[in-house]
């Protein structure tokens, strides 16, 4: 369902950034993003975000290309996808319920079925009292639930999730984890961009890593109950 | 998306905080400074106009005395004041002619005074043509020559002054400076519009991480533009506010004054079309308004992926 080919990017008269790009991901897959730091997961991710355009090759996304897509079209496409930003990216004048309640709000959701939705939401990840706070009264840690709530809250088919715990505690990082591998289970397809030691070992999902703008596919070996290793 | 109709997005967001906008646009950060713009062009659109009425009243005034009026001059001769009652007596056949008469001593003796004094004997002396005075019902090409022709029968050396030269220039003047009344009007108009899209551009490039966000989240150009059109259209309310307030305490000056006027100027009064043309201000302000921020951010969101 997303599929890259010979994709390219560079930015200006630069050199690429990503080269050659090639891979297919199924529907309901789970992947991290893994690689040194500018090797080109940002723009990796903001290709899949549909945040720019790639300079070479083609991106098909939901079985639509997205290179022939006009401008609603590729609105469209853009509401499928949940995003969590490494910076969060709340804005700031709007409260936690209003944040996270924006994708609903964007796609015509009516305001009833908003309210319920960011309620329930919001308290499942232990905001349920911030409804009414702006951002920056909030820890790093309760902005960076709001923007994971704000992510998921439209049933995205794709979720997008750069460092998203990097700024929570272990215990309710694995809480966020355990709601990506819930969305995963119920069809969504999950890229997380993570350097943290603790959830890939933790989690065996297969594993893109990019180095110098070039990807490749690591699947790790998985414990099975007998304790024998397999890929 | 956007299930709802336009004006349900447009006017229903104020139950949400910061004025149900998904931007920061409630802030202030130079507001005011576009609000006393749109005050001050809506002023200007009122004295120009208030200047085109005007001039159409002036000229209306200047030409319906003038329009259905002819005058005949007999040069002075023995035969002038029997040819002159001869030629009274045919046009008062004419059913065109509302009124005939010829000109008595008397008021030649008011009309000359300003020069000759009020010494009305210094009249005898002088070779004083006789005139006649028409009033038309209506002018048309036929009557004109009808009544060259019976003048041309009765008194050969008579002249006909229909006032045409002078109604022809008269409405040239006062057309051409409707006409640039019409002009100022619309230079108004585009340069509101020119403020407004600067005024969205620059909203545009204080809030361009924000505009990001929405459209990486799937916001489409229609949902962004809406979101700037009724800050503009708020906007366009408050400075036609302040605008027609100050326009209207001009305009009841002016009226004041045009009314305490001896009789040159005409009285200054508004009919419906007149006021149509008032009303026409803020409709035309709030469309351009509108059509003007809608056109800026597509232009601007054009420049996304």
């Amino acid at each position: 369902m997303i599929k890259f080919e010979h994709v390219g990017l560079r930015y200006g008269i630069g050199p690429e950034v990503l080269s050659d790009v090639n891979f297919t991901l199924e529907q309901g897959s789970f992947h991290f993003l893994c690689g040194p730091s500018g090797a080109g997961k940002s723009s990796l991710m903001a290709l899949l975000y549909l945040g720019r355009k790639s300079t070479r090759g083609q991106i098909h996304m939901f079985g639509k290309d997205t290179g022939k897509l006009g401008r609603n079209e590729l609105s469209e496409l853009r509401q499928k996808i949940g995003v969590v930003f490494q910076d969060f990216r709340l804005l700031p004048h709007l409260s936690a319920f209003d944040n996270a309640a924006l994708p609903l709000r964007i796609s015509g959701v009516s305001e009833k079925k908003i309210k319920s939705h960011v309620e329930e939401l919001l308290d499942w990840v232990g905001l349920g009292d911030c409804l009414k706070r702006l951002p920056a009264t909030l820890s790093g840690g309760q902005q960076q639930r709001i923007a994971i709530a704000r992510a998921v809250i439209a049933n995205p088919r794709l979720l997008l999730a750069d460092e998203p715990t990097g700024n929570l505690d272990d215990e309710i990082g694995m809480k966020l984890m355990g709601l990506f591998e819930q969305l995963n289970k119920m069809g969504t397809t999950i890229i997380i961009a993570t350097h943290s030691t603790q959830i890939l070992d933790r989690l065996p999902h297969p594993r893109l890593i990019l180095n110098q703008g070039r990807l490749e596919i690591f699947y790790p070996l998985q414990k099975t109950n007998t304790g024998v290793l397999h890929a | 998306m956007l299930k709802l109709p336009l004006h349900n997005h447009i006017f229903s967001m104020n139950h949400r905080k910061n004025g149900g906008y998904d931007l920061p646009l409630h802030t202030r950060l130079g507001t005011e400074f576009l609000v006393l713009l749109i005050a001050l062009m809506t002023y200007l659109l009122l004295l120009a106009a208030t200047g085109s009425i005007s001039l159409g009243q002036l000229s209306n005034k200047w030409v319906s005395g003038l329009e259905n009026a002819m005058t005949i001059e007999i040069p002075s001769s023995d035969t002038a004041k029997q040819q002159s009652e001869v030629l009274l007596k045919k046009l008062q056949t004419l059913p065109e002619i509302k009124n005939a008469k010829i000109i008595s001593q008397s008021d030649m003796s008011d009309m000359l005074s300003p020069w000759l004094g009020n010494d009305k004997s210094v009249l005898d002396d002088l070779p004083l043509p006789v005139l006649l005075s028409i009033e038309l019902e209506k002018r048309t090409p036929t009557i004109t020559t009808t009544i060259k022709n019976a003048v041309n029968t009765i008194t050969p050396t008579a002249i006909v002054d229909s006032h045409e030269e002078w109604l022809v220039d008269l409405l040239k003047l006062t057309n051409g400076l409707r006409l640039t009344a019409l002009i100022i009007f619309g230079l108004i108009l585009f340069v509101t519009s020119l403020v407004i899209a600067g005024a969205v551009r620059s909203r545009m490039a204080m809030h361009q991480r924000e505009l990001e966000l929405l459209h990486i989240m799937g916001a489409n150009d229609k949902y962004i533009s809406l979101q700037f059109i009724r800050y503009i259209l708020f906007q366009t309310l408050k400075g036609l506010g302040f605008g027609l307030f100050i326009g209207a305490i001009t305009l009841i000056c002016f009226a004041l004054f045009a009314n305490q006027s001896t009789g040159t100027l005409p009285e200054f009064k508004l009919v419906q079309s007149d006021w149509l043309i008032f009303l026409s201000i803020p409709t035309l302000l709030l469309i351009i308004g509108t059509l003007t921020a809608r056109q800026t951010v597509y232009n601007v969101l054009n420049e996304m992926p």
